[in-house]
């Protein structure tokens, strides 16, 4: 069931958007921002070999016991914890963002709670499933979105409108030494290996990722197009005086034939779904991080009934968005995303490092098991879960 | 038990919003079908809105389309907007407004750039709005009834991009597309020219901006050779005349672009191809010299481009994005941009046409 690893990748990538990674490479274009990416490619592509190479040697293991294998309780909890607050973090940004550029793009005299409302009721509810649901809503959701989007991309990429000359000025400023900023937010598009730290449980064991190549080739992909098609169509300089660059750009395209003509309507619907399949997903990830913090909640990936403690979970996270949505606005909510983005990676390098450590461990204790040690001895011995 | 009726509870939740969503209906909304921008005499109201209104019906037929045509003088096209509104008796929508008409004389005396701004940050307004210049103003644009019209406002519209009539001196402005040419450098706005005549509108002209005013007005043929070789327009004609008669060939594709020659003293090359056929001439002249007739096609139509590239550039504008490519084509000089202003004024120009006549039609 390796297709389900790749879901995460390419939803993931796509949501760049939301989390304002082509805002942000943007306001760089000058300083650094293109430099940024080839390097990011790179980092990105590494994290995901690396994390993806470690978690096949624990199949039908989570994170969360992972680390209870190898760690004390105490570190494990804390380890846990920092899990929960960046994954619950990212949902609530990219829920804030949603339903703000859907008040805005919408229907500017609702309330900006109701929009918020209705988005979280569906998260709530979607999170709280139980692991092999949300994978399942995860093909469903991406597969129902995404030939519309690509299709929307595919349509910006081959518009006459789009400037050349533009692109390439842009593009030559490669040389320019890059911004950590830049590198941070555009490794991103990377992220959605990570996921495997939640989904790793439903693998079976003996599991082997094939087509990792998939994971550069599409990462790349949404990155030169999130970064490059917004210069196209809005030049060098305007392109830094918009705010909601994307969908600014998705409304320089028309459907002369379509019911609707304004693209940009089709594409905040289908980034609703997206917006959707992120926040479960993040959700559901800090809820069973949460539970793990407890002996009371054993790992389960398969029940048909729901406990109440995930209701409890993802309506408090509901709660905290509500809270964020008074507190903040449009510029804290880009400085707190920014931090975000910045933090994230920090995290992503650490965790490798521990599961790098983990693997090593582990393989030590093995041989140390099979003493006395046989010279023919394959290092590679196949990690089944004992 | 208790499960379900959390359930449904929450289900009961939803039609919380259903109950109206704070949403004003259709029948108290008012569309705009376009608006207009004047400039007045009065320094303290220097603003002129003018928006034509739908009044909606149930008809949909050609002749019944009705609208009302509004005016208010403001200091700024956002109040003077917020004014309107109390002459009317339903909120005003832009959401299907795709038509913006520029007064001539603003663009000549004040600019664009005020207005731009208005237009940009409205959200409603969208990126794929035609923007026009409105000769002698943009009120007289607003004004006319155009008999053919089935419903409000689509006479104009239909006339831009390719979606109704395709005129090959028609130019087709978005409002993202000015937004990009009001900022980028080495790239300059264009605007198209409508005049009202009558019952119709005549869009056959193009005015070139530098960043806020206009500059030159191009008549109906140079404005046709402009659309073919910056636009790639197709369905236009390239004519020649000769001893026999004057020879005409419709083009059916077409394709230019720009190369520069030359290392400190640049010159450049603007290349076109463009396919067609005879629509008219005298018979058997294509038999006698058919790669005789296609090379002399091609020269005068290389002829008045030239002419017509030297003329733009003496005003100062530039339209086609050439400083743009020399900036996309020298990458790392710091000074490539002040260099090529420096140069521009005297920059040679060479036009590349290479004609294919496919055939003569139907006769000989």
């Amino acid at each position: 069931m390796i297709r389900f690893y790749y879901y995460h990748v390419v939803y993931v990538g796509l949501m760049n958007i939301m989390m304002l990674v082509p805002a942000l490479l943007i306001s760089h274009r000058f300083s650094g921002g293109v430099s940024a990416i080839p390097l990011a490619i790179a980092a990105g592509t590494l994290i995901a070999y690396l994390t993806s190479s470690c978690f096949q040697r624990f199949p039908g293991l989570g994170l969360p016991e992972i680390f209870d294998r190898f760690l004390p309780r105490w570190l494990a909890c804390f380890l846990n914890g920092i899990g929960i607050v960046i994954w619950a973090t990212g949902g609530i940004i990219v829920l804030y963002s949603y339903s703000n550029t859907i008040g805005l793009f919408f229907n500017p005299e609702t309330s900006p709670y109701i929009n918020l409302t209705i988005m979280a009721i569906a998260c709530i509810w979607a999170a709280s499933r139980c692991s092999r649901s949300v994978q399942f809503t995860n093909e469903m959701l991406l597969i129902l979105s995404t030939p519309m989007i690509f299709w929307i991309l595919l349509k910006a990429m081959l518009s006459p409108w789009l400037d050349w000359d533009a692109i390439w000025i842009v593009a030559n400023q490669v040389t320019k030494p890059p911004s950590a900023i830049s590198f941070y937010a555009a490794t991103f598009v990377f992220s959605g290996a990570m996921n495997a730290t939640l989904f790793n449980r439903l693998t079976k064991p003996g599991y082997k990722l094939r087509y990792r190549w998939i994971i550069p080739l599409i990462g790349t992909m949404f990155l030169l197009v999130s970064f490059f098609v917004p210069i196209g169509f809005h030049g060098t300089q305007a392109v830094g005086n918009y705010l909601y660059i994307w969908s600014v750009t998705t409304d320089c395209l028309i459907m002369k034939y379509g019911f609707i003509q304004r693209v940009l309507y089709l594409f905040l619907l289908l980034y609703t779904l997206l917006s959707l399949l992120f926040v479960m997903n993040t959700w559901h990830t800090a809820m069973e991080f949460f539970k793990a913090c407890f002996r009371r909640y054993p790992p389960a990936t398969d029940q048909p009934r729901v406990p109440a403690v995930n209701w409890y979970v993802c309506i408090a996270l509901a709660a905290i968005t509500f809270a964020y949505a008074y507190f903040t606005n449009d510029l804290r909510n880009r400085i707190l995303s920014e931090i975000w983005l910045v933090s994230r990676f920090f995290i992503e390098v650490i965790l490798t490092a521990l599961l790098l450590l983990f693997v090593y461990m582990d393989r030590r204790s093995k041989q140390r098991r099979r003493a006395p040690p046989k010279s023919s001895g394959n290092p590679a011995s196949k990690a089944t879960g004992s | 038990m208790r499960r379900t009726c959390v359930g449904w509870l929450l289900l009961a939740l939803l039609v919380l919003p259903l109950g109206g969503c704070q949403l004003k209906d259709i029948d108290k909304r008012f569309f705009v079908v376009s608006a207009g921008f004047d400039q007045t005499d009065d320094p303290e109201k220097p603003y002129r809105v003018t928006l034509r209104l739908a009044l909606t019906s149930s008809k949909v037929e050609a002749g019944t389309a009705h609208a009302q045509v509004e005016t208010v003088d403001a200091a700024s096209i956002a109040e003077a907007v917020r004014h309107l509104k109390s002459n009317v008796d339903k909120e005003l929508e832009f959401g299907h407004c795709r038509e913006f008409v520029f007064g001539r004389g603003m663009l000549e005396k004040q600019g664009f750039q005020d207005a731009m701004q208005w237009l940009a940050r409205r959200r409603d307004i969208q990126g794929v709005s035609n923007i026009m210049v409105g000769d002698p103003d943009a009120a007289s644009i607003l004004h006319t009834k155009p008999i053919s019209e089935r419903y409000p406002g689509n006479a104009l519209f239909l006339t831009f991009g390719n979606e109704g009539t395709e005129a090959s001196d028609t130019v087709t402005e978005y409002m993202f597309d000015l937004y990009r040419r009001e900022y980028e450098t080495g790239l300059d706005p264009i605007l198209p020219v409508a005049r009202s005549s009558q019952h119709a509108y005549q869009i056959n002209r193009v005015a070139l901006l530098d960043k806020n005013k206009i500059r030159l007005i191009l008549n109906p043929e140079e404005t046709q050779v402009f659309n073919m070789t910056a636009n790639d327009i197709r369905k236009a004609v390239m004519a020649m005349p000769s001893e026999k008669g004057r020879i005409v060939m419709a083009v059916t594709r077409l394709r230019s672009w720009i190369t520069m020659v030359g290392g400190t003293d640049p010159k450049v090359v603007l290349h076109v191809r463009a396919t067609g056929f005879l629509e008219q001439s005298p018979p058997r002249v294509l038999e006698a010299d058919w790669h005789g007739l296609e090379r002399r096609m091609g020269k005068r139509f290389s002829e008045s481009t030239e002419q017509l590239l030297y003329k733009i550039r003496d005003q100062g504008v530039d339209p086609y994005g050439f400083g743009l490519h020399y900036l996309a084509i020298h990458r790392g000089r710091q000074k490539a941009w002040e260099h090529w202003k420096s140069i521009y004024p005297d920059i040679r120009f060479e036009v590349r046409t290479d004609v294919k006549i496919q055939g003569t039609g139907m006769v000989r």
